[in-house]
C-alpha cells in the first residue's frame, strides 16, 4: 500500500447528487491541478466498512478539507435538513482540536451558496474560512484555488483564470474521452475521474 | 490563518502537457486505483488531443 501523503491530501466533503456534480467535478479538477490529491468517501468500495469509519479514516489522512454545506436545507418530503456535511465538518474540526501534532495542522475551507447563510443554522463555525461558490463551477474553481494558494507555500499553483480555461477545455473533451473509453459521462466513478483528470493534466 | 507548509513536491514534469501548459506544476497521482487501464486513458487522451484544431501562427 502506498504511503499516505498527509500534507498533499484534501478531503472533499460535499453532496454526491446529480445536481451538485458540476461543482464537485470542478473542485476535484482544481485540487489535482493545484498539485494536491482529492480524497472523499466515494473512493472506497469496501462495503464491509461502516460509512463513518471510512470517513474518519480518510479525514485522518488529510491535512486539508473542503466542506460544502450548501445543501444543508429542509428536504421537501421529510422537512428535515440533510446533516451529513455538517457532521463531517464537525469531525474534521474535532480532529484538528483534539488530534495529535499532525492533525492539529489541519486547515479547512467551508463553502456555501451564500457567504453568510451559515449564521442561521450553524453559527458556531464563525471564524472559519467560509466562502461562497454561488452555485457556479467556475466560481468554485476560483475559491478553491485561492484558498489552496493561501494555506500552502506551493509556488506552482496557476491563476484561477488559467485553471478555469483548462477546466473548460477538459469539460469540452470529456464526452469524447468517455466515448473512447466506452463510458457514459455521468456514469464515471470517482476513481476513474481522478485518473482521467490527472493524466489529462500531465 | 492556517500555518503555511512546505509541501512542494514530487512528480516533476516539464514537457508540454495535454492542457497546453509547459510549466512544472508538481501534479500528484490519485490515491486509489482506477478501474480503467492507464494505457487506455492515455490512448484516449492522445486521440482527443490529435483532434484539436491547429492554431494558426
Amino acid at each position: 500500500m502506498p504511503k499516505i501523503d498527509y500534507p498533499r491530501n484534501v478531503f472533499i466533503n460535499c453532496p454526491f447528487d446529480d445536481d451538485y456534480l458540476p461543482i464537485f467535478r470542478a473542485i476535484v479538477f482544481t485540487v489535482i491541478d493545484c498539485g494536491y490529491i482529492p480524497r472523499c468517501a466515494l473512493e472506497l468500495e469496501d462495503s464491509t466498512l461502516v460509512r463513518i469509519e471510512k470517513i474518519t479514516r480518510i479525514i485522518s489522512e488529510c491535512k486539508y478539507g473542503i466542506h460544502d454545506i450548501s445543501r444543508t436545507e429542509s428536504d421537501r418530503k421529510t422537512n428535515l435538513p440533510r446533516f451529513n456535511m455538517p457532521l463531517e465538518l464537525g469531525i474534521f474540526l474535532g480532529a484538528r482540536r483534539f488530534g495529535d501534532k499532525e492533525q492539529t495542522k489541519k486547515a479547512c475551507l467551508i463553502l456555501d451558496r451564500d457567504r453568510y447563510r451559515y449564521q442561521s443554522f450553524i453559527s458556531d463555525i464563525a471564524g472559519q474560512d467560509i466562502q461562497s461558490h454561488d452555485n457556479s463551477d467556475l466560481e468554485a474553481i476560483n475559491v478553491v484555488r485561492n484558498w489552496l494558494r493561501n494555506v500552502s507555500a506551493r509556488s506552482t499553483i496557476s491563476g484561477g483564470k488559467e485553471i478555469q480555461r483548462r477546466y473548460a477545455l477538459f469539460k469540452s473533451e470529456l464526452p469524447i474521452l468517455c466515448e473512447k473509453l466506452k463510458l457514459g459521462v455521468d456514469e464515471m466513478i470517482f476513481n476513474d475521474y481522478t485518473h482521467l483528470v490527472y493524466e489529462w493534466l500531465r | 490563518m492556517a500555518k503555511q507548509d512546505n509541501d512542494n513536491g514530487s512528480s516533476k514534469r516539464a514537457a508540454t502537457n495535454s492542457a497546453g501548459s509547459t510549466r512544472d506544476r508538481g501534479l500528484m497521482p490519485p490515491a486509489k486505483p482506477s478501474k480503467i487501464a492507464k494505457r487506455d486513458i492515455i490512448k484516449a487522451i492522445r486521440e482527443v488531443r490529435a483532434m484539436r484544431p491547429v492554431r494558426s501562427a
